[in-house]
């Protein structure tokens, strides 16, 4: 048990490190959508000019 | 001894941990004595009973306002995933579940002394998938593929568009494919930045599970053998046999994975006992929660 949680740990801490809090990969290197359109959604939820995911037009296969 | 190029060589013939941050860890916990593997279980926290209902430590039992703290300090959210199965008259059908809690429990314990606290995620699937061979096992509730897809990409959506953009799988049960394909899928069909894992946690740290018969220290594999093979758990009740539900002879994921433990093990494990490793103790009678099989 001690093994897995300090994996874990360090997994969340490389993360973090990499893309601290609020930080995400940037969207053309991870993503078919336009980085201008999405940049809203991407936004803190309910912070000024945020959008919610829920509204993203459908991409891809359908 | 020789180090083969990459790799650290331990204080046994056997294994070899490679040169990374990943390794060094292993290596660290590996070599460590009691006192130290106590040490670490302290600042975890660990033993716990498990925090379910606990405020505060979950996303979901921690008032809005501090989700919303945490989450700019901290945006990574560990989602522990188990099932409802049939493991033995001596166990508990929701074992999976709660180990994989508690393990998570433990990592946000810890990383909140630290003053920025990993999420969790209640466990979305309180029932699972299931492997073919557990179909008609009485106890084991099984909910089918698609159901498990489709609910699983629900939730990360929906933590996504809660800021929760960094999401971790902790699996603890034998439905990893579905899992894996609930994250393919939901990158493919929403298309959204972020980071997403899954891991079945045993696996992230197999080379503590060795079986005696590979000179490890667990009387039994520790990829369910309750399947086949519950009745070797010393834990259980004297008379609380359960029938086999494949055929004898099958493959078992208990015996790929004493095959997998040979493969890897030329040496017996000296030393202090796995369980301690992982909390459990070994001793019969013990709480449900902290016993043998998982």
């Amino acid at each position: 048990m001690v093994a897995i949680m300090r994996y874990l740990t360090l997994v969340q801490d490389e993360i973090l490190a990499a893309f601290p809090a609020g930080k995400l990969p940037p969207t053309d290197k991870v993503s078919l959508r336009d980085p201008e359109e999405l940049a809203p959604y991407l936004k803190e939820p309910f912070s000024p000019g945020w959008k919610s995911v829920y509204g993203l037009p459908v991409v891809g296969q359908l | 001894m020789v180090n083969p190029s990459g790799l650290l060589a331990t204080m046994q013939v056997d294994p070899f941990f490679e040169d990374n941050a990943v390794g060094r860890l292993k290596k660290e916990i590996w070599e460590a004595n009691e006192p130290q593997i106590d040490a670490w279980l302290k600042e975890y926290g660990t033993p716990s009973p498990c925090e379910w209902t606990k405020p505060g430590s979950y996303i979901q039992t921690t008032v809005r306002h501090q989700v919303e703290a945490n989450r700019r300090n901290n945006d990574v959210v560990l989602i522990p995933l188990g099932c409802t199965e049939n493991h033995g008259k001596h166990m508990v059908s929701a074992a999976d579940t709660l180990y994989v809690s508690m393990i998570c429990e433990g990592v946000r314990r810890y990383t909140a002394k630290r003053g920025a606290p990993v999420n969790l995620a209640l466990p979305p699937l309180m029932y699972g998938g299931h492997p073919y061979h557990h179909m008609g096992m009485p106890g084991t509730v099984i909910l089918r593929e698609s159901v498990v897809r489709e609910l699983l990409i629900d939730v990360m959506l929906g933590l996504w568009n809660d800021g929760f953009r960094k999401q971790i799988f902790v699996n603890n049960h034998g439905h990893l494919w579905m899992l894996e394909a609930a994250l393919q899928e939901f990158c493919k069909r929403y298309q959204l930045p972020g980071i997403y894992r899954v891991m079945d946690w045993h696996r992230a740290v197999r080379e503590f599970f060795r079986t005696s018969d590979a000179g490890g220290e667990y009387e039994t594999p520790f990829i369910h053998a309750d399947e086949s093979e519950r009745n070797r758990c010393s834990s259980s009740p004297a008379g609380t046999s359960t029938p086999r539900w494949i055929p004898i002879g099958a493959p078992t994921a208990g015996a790929k994975a004493r095959a997998i433990s040979r493969s890897r093990s030329r040496a017996p494990l000296r030393g202090w006992s796995g369980r301690r490793r992982r909390g459990i103790p070994a001793r019969p009678g013990a709480p449900w929660w902290r016993s043998c099989a998982t």
